[in-house]
């Protein structure tokens, strides 16, 4: 079974300056994320694997698998440190 | 006698009812840049305090939530009452814990903890004309992003320099004067003012630190923003359309820190330079 990533619910989004932030309505934190960890925040909004999530990150910055791996790993412990993310198995 | 006064607070109707003189002289004082002569509907929010042989009992629409044996702390505990009421309940509004005021076009929101300093330089700004929200509390209308104005009279401690300073006096309908010491001071309020119209925008968060020089910082987006939000009662009202707007409101050109010993000190840099 696969591991799969979705956005919890209750966040607002706001975009400026190529910078993501989060407002978590549940616990009152804010986040903000770089370009690279919004394009994956946003690859989570809909549920994925990380496979998918690393290939649709690599269509986007053109990286080389072992680079998109690190990076979705990187953002996705992240996200998971904020509480930001819910789990489920496919 | 059981008298009525009617306020309209945070954009909620209330009534406030008591048979205690002494009570309605104090509500009538610290409140009366809220009153209203005409209830032309239902309250929202019916406050009562009655005195029963030398008893206090404090209801909230009809609902008995306090009972006291001393008509100051009974006065005290219903004006924290309100206030805490009325911003739980705001619906359509979030509520942070910081003081604002405005001028002309250019509004500033000062943002602390408890004993940071906000009273007191709200205070010092309404003597140069800046127009008082509130000393306490910036109501903001989650739909339309104006600012709720809650024109309370200022609370002066005892202890704050401002007293010597200005030869502050208690007011003979000031109750609380004898509860703990505090003055009240009437400042002029200000209308609701909508945060996205105003030409310049100042957010500040104080952090008052004995013995320090004056020093200011700029904040981030992400700084402004958790310095801001992090002191919101109600955050779950809070819409996308005042998050976004905050967002792109708040930012190193509008938003700084200040560390600051001296509250005269600081009123004055904000008003010579900071804040023009």
């Amino acid at each position: 079974m696969n591991q799969i990533y979705k956005l919890k619910e209750n966040l607002l989004l706001a975009e400026k300056d190529e910078f993501l932030y989060v407002l978590d309505v549940d616990l009152g934190r804010v986040h903000s994320f770089n370009i690279t960890a919004k394009i994956i925040f946003q690859l989570c909004m809909e549920p994925r694997t990380v496979q998918e999530i690393v290939d649709e990150y690599r269509s986007y910055f053109d990286v080389s698998v072992a680079v998109g791996w690190r990076d979705v790993n990187a953002v996705l412990k992240n996200l998971s440190q904020y509480g930001l993310l819910q789990q489920d198995t496919r | 006698m059981t008298k009525i006064r009617y306020y309209l607070l945070f954009d909620q109707y209330c009534s406030l009812q008591t048979n205690n003189d002494d009570a309605d002289l104090h509500f009538g004082n610290i409140y009366q840049n809220m009153e209203i002569n005409q209830q032309s509907c239902q309250p929202n929010w019916s406050f009562q305090l009655y005195d029963q042989n030398r008893l206090y009992y404090i209801f909230i629409n009809n609902c008995l939530v306090g009972e006291f044996t001393d008509i100051l702390l009974a006065i005290w505990q219903l004006d924290c009452i309100i206030v805490r009421q009325l911003v739980r309940n705001g619906s359509n509004m979030i509520a942070l814990h910081a003081g604002w005021l405005v001028k002309d076009d250019k509004l500033v929101i000062l943002a602390g903890a408890g004993n940071s300093g906000k009273s007191t330089l709200c205070y010092l700004l309404t003597r140069q004309g800046w127009l008082l929200g509130s000393d306490e509390i910036t109501a903001i209308d989650v739909e339309t992003a104006e600012l709720i104005p809650f024109p309370r009279k200022i609370l002066i401690k005892p202890d704050n320099q401002l007293v010597l300073r200005y030869k502050i006096k208690p007011e003979s309908q000031n109750l609380l004067y004898l509860f703990d010491g505090r003055f009240y001071e009437q400042c002029q309020g200000t209308k609701k003012t909508n945060m996205l119209t105003c030409n310049k925008v100042h957010f500040i968060a104080l952090d008052y630190q004995p013995l320090s020089e004056t020093a200011f910082s700029q904040l981030d987006t992400l700084s402004a923003l958790q310095s801001i939000l992090g002191s919101c009662v109600n955050i779950k009202n809070i819409s996308s359309y005042l998050f976004e707007r905050l967002v792109s409101l708040l930012g190193p050109s509008t938003a700084s820190h200040v560390i600051y010993s001296s509250a005269e000190n600081l009123a004055n840099i904000l008003i010579e330079e900071k804040l023009q």
